[in-house]
């Protein structure tokens, strides 16, 4: 069951950047698809057989495809990895390459040109590195290639290898001594031996949890714009030059957990994260240009869905934009949140205001969403639910004896969304029971982003 | 548990009796010492301003607060504010924080009990200067030795540009600063975090060293000084790889007023005199950005 809601995802990321194969397959019939489902399931978790579980396997948390459609980057979370595979004509995967990361990436993606991934982390990273690794990558990159290939922001070669060579005599304060005991302590070096051996180059950091990642051109130069925990949104100069700050877009006083360029309006930026609203910048200029409300139609939602659940705080686990056609002069932000069962469509005005357009409500939680864009044109918009724990509900089980569509179709048109037909993709079919222990952690995998919020009255150090 | 608790309560009450408004007393050390280490990496609690235009600076440099038309009268700074308790500043408005006449320029992150600020901000009576820790007793230590020394100065203007702040540099520099806002930023005699798996805690890193590139302006210094030599190898590497930063040679360093002020002033140089320890010093100074 637990599976369920990875092979969705993958699905998803893949119809929403537009490999042709996932495209024809939108339009095919359901069991074509289940078919594609189920080949993926065997290549994501070849070892599990026909047991499949979702646990033994470390989850997927994030996925990218590239923009020539032939590989698909997956992020799996305990064991800090990329992966990236190969799409084969039939829509199958293979695993090609896994790379695991000093620390968990967060956010991934790759360039214009395929070339390279850019992975932002946990602690506050980003690191850009080939998609494939090149074939001699078994060797530890030497002092002399780190400079060649260029890392962004250059580290010493000597700071690798930095060793603390203090002793009592060099020591002259208390505080000091204190920290070299400590130190000394400590026997091994755990630094060097986590060190990645596959090329790998800082381009820039935050002292924060990083939570989205974007790369934009504008007036035909690259930026890098990275957000955080701790409520900023900063702006880099694309590769080479990301070690300069161009600037912040600052004014956040919630965690930050998703950013949008609406495609064709790129001065614009769409920022939401713990907050009541959504904020709307000028990101170059790091000017806030309005904001629009979130919480009141949240309120209405889950009111709608469950009349006994109370207000609670917006977390917002997606922005997208679509746009009905190339000559639409409507720009759509649609948004989801976690735990919520509704998607929240806005018009993004000519005066760069959000206009709260329909709120689409579904059958479960929103988990994610993927639009299927061609030629500028968005078609349709295909949106995965939380089958297993009731509508506004993040821990608690739904009756699985009621039927509920894993997937939900809605098309876009010049009135926005209207739903196509729940039942276009059928449910995956649930092979072999979950236990009860591994779906108690599935919330957990569903639903992090609450997670960032700040404790109130988290303990003071004395 | 009766120590701790009986420590808190008679640094209330010492807090609370002697540190009256207009104080010219000094305050006493022992009343706020704290743990060496906090850590950066934690939430704490702290306050800042969600944006550099959001700060009310107006508390902590009184002397320099744009005078508005109507302010026909104005009374004595000093005395009518309590930075204490006008810090936090999430219930104005923008548009209601009072301006002041010029920004702050000079930052000393992680000022400790303030050595360096009290003795610069004479040598610099028309530029501000501002204090920055992470450790809250030590930053209010600080405050309330400044507002001791404003009260022992009347009428001079004297410690009036000097001021000193709770923060968390490593996260929230950019709060606080515009980009090119600083001509200077010392670094005096950082913790130097041995073990490598605390290597990230470090003041001085590759991406760290990109903030203080973005608040300090081209041409402008960053001063660092410390005791432990690989501290300074680091910090002297890690500025040098870094392409917006360039060694000042060290002729220009040693004409530099600071730069004497920086290895005498501060609480931890001082001890290291007593010590007879050596002091590294090593000067940055911005470059201007490459064309792109
Ligand atoms: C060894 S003391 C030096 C104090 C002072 N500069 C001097 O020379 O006497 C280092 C100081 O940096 C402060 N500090 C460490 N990390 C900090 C951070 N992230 N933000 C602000 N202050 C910090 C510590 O609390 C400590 O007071």
């Amino acid at each position: 069951m637990g599976n369920l809601q990875i092979s969705e995802s993958a699905e998803l990321e893949e119809a929403a950047n537009g490999p042709p194969a996932k495209k024809r397959k939108l339009s095919k019939a359901s069991d074509e698809v289940e078919a594609q489902v189920d080949t993926k399931e065997n290549t994501n978790a070849k070892k599990r057989g026909k047991q499949l579980n979702v646990f033994e396997s470390p989850a997927v948390i994030t996925m990218e495809s590239s923009k020539a459609e032939g590989h698909v980057i997956a992020v799996t979370g305990e064991d800090k990895s990329i992966r990236v595979f190969e799409v084969a004509s039939n829509g199958s995967l293979k695993q090609v390459s896994q790379r695991a990361m000093p620390k968990r990436p967060c956010a991934v993606v790759i360039t214009d040109d395929d070339s390279t991934i850019i992975s932002a982390d946990k602690f506050g990273d980003v690191y850009a590195l080939p998609l494939l690794p090149e074939e001699t990558s078994a060797e530890a990159p030497s002092a002399e290639e780190d400079s060649k290939t260029g890392s962004q922001t250059p580290e010493p070669a000597a700071g690798r290898f930095f060793k603390p060579a203090a002793n009592e005599f060099t020591i002259h304060s208390v505080r000091n001594r204190k920290a070299l005991e400590n130190q000394k302590r400590q026997t091994n070096w755990p630094k060097e031996k986590t060190d990645p051996t596959f090329e790998h180059n800082l381009l820039l950091g935050h002292v924060s949890m990083l939570t989205d990642l974007l790369l934009t051109t504008r007036n035909g130069r690259k930026y890098i714009i990275t957000a955080d925990r701790d409520e900023h949104i900063r702006i880099s100069r694309g590769m080479p030059q990301t070690h300069i700050i161009e600037g912040f877009c600052l004014g956040h006083t919630e965690f930050i957990s998703r950013l949008c360029i609406p495609a064709g309006r790129d001065d614009i930026l769409v920022s939401g994260g713990g907050e009541d609203e959504l904020y709307i910048w000028d990101w170059l200029s790091g000017k806030l240009l309005s904001k629009a409300a979130l919480r009141n139609h949240v309120d209405s939602a889950v009111r709608d869905a469950s009349p006994e659940a109370g207000s609670k705080k917006p977390t917002v686990s997606g922005i997208y934009h679509a746009k009905a056609s190339v000559q639409d002069s409507r720009d759509l932000i649609i948004v989801s949140c976690e735990a919520v069962p509704a998607l929240f469509v806005y018009c993004l005005t000519a005066q760069k205001t959000l206009e709260h357009h329909q709120t689409v409500s579904l059958p479960g939680n929103a988990l994610s969403v993927a639009i299927n864009t061609v030629g500028g044109a968005s078609q349709m918009l295909v949106v995965s639910v939380d089958c297993i724990h009731k509508p506004n509900f993040a821990k608690e089980r739904r009756d699985q004896t009621v039927p509920c569509p894993s997937l939900v179709a809605l098309s876009i048109t010049d009135k926005g969304l209207s739903e196509v037909s729940p039942l276009l993709f059928a449910a995956v079919k649930d092979e072999g029971a979950v236990s009860e222990k591994e779906l108690a952690k599935l919330p957990n995998l569903l639903y992090n982003i609450e997670n960032f919020r700040k404790r109130e009255g988290a303990p003071e150090e004395e | 548990m009766a120590g701790p608790a009986n420590k808190r309560q008679k640094r209330e009450e010492y807090k609370s009796t002697s540190r009256t408004d207009g104080t010219t007393e000094l305050p006493k050390k022992k009343f706020y010492r704290q743990r060496a280490h906090a850590n950066p990496f934690s939430d704490h609690q702290l306050t800042y301003p969600s944006s550099p235009d959001a700060m009310n600076w107006g508390p902590y440099y009184p002397a320099f607060v744009q005078q508005l038309p109507e302010d026909n009268a104005p009374t004595e700074p000093s005395e009518t504010v309590d930075v204490s308790t006008t810090k936090d500043d999430s219930t104005l408005t923008t548009n209601q924080i009072r301006k002041l006449t010029q920004d702050v320029e000079v930052a000393d992150i992680g000022c400790g009990f303030g050595g360096l600020l009290v003795a610069l901000a004479p040598k610099l009576p028309n530029t501000l200067l501002l204090g920055m820790e992470i450790r809250m007793q030590v930053s209010e230590y600080v405050q309330e030795r400044i507002k001791a020394l404003r009260a022992q100065n009347p009428g001079t203007g004297l410690y009036q540009n000097a001021a000193c702040l709770r923060a968390n540099t490593m996260k929230f520099l950019p709060n606080f600063f515009k980009k090119d806002q600083l001509s200077k930023i010392f670094l005096c005699f950082p913790d130097p975090h041995f073990k490598a798996r605390k290597h990230k805690a470090r003041i001085v890193s590759t991406t760290l060293n990109s903030e203080y590139a973005y608040v300090v302006r081209p041409g402008g210094i960053v001063y660092t000084i410390t005791d432990v030599e690989d501290l300074h190898n680091w910090m002297v590497q890690h500025f040098e790889a870094h392409p917006s930063f360039e060694r000042v040679p060290e002729d220009e360093q040693e004409a530099d007023e600071c730069v004497q002020v920086m290895r005498t002033e501060t609480e931890e140089g001082k001890k290291v005199e007593r010590n007879k320890g050596p002091k590294y010093v090593a000067l940055f100074r911005r470059k201007e950005d490459p064309p792109w």
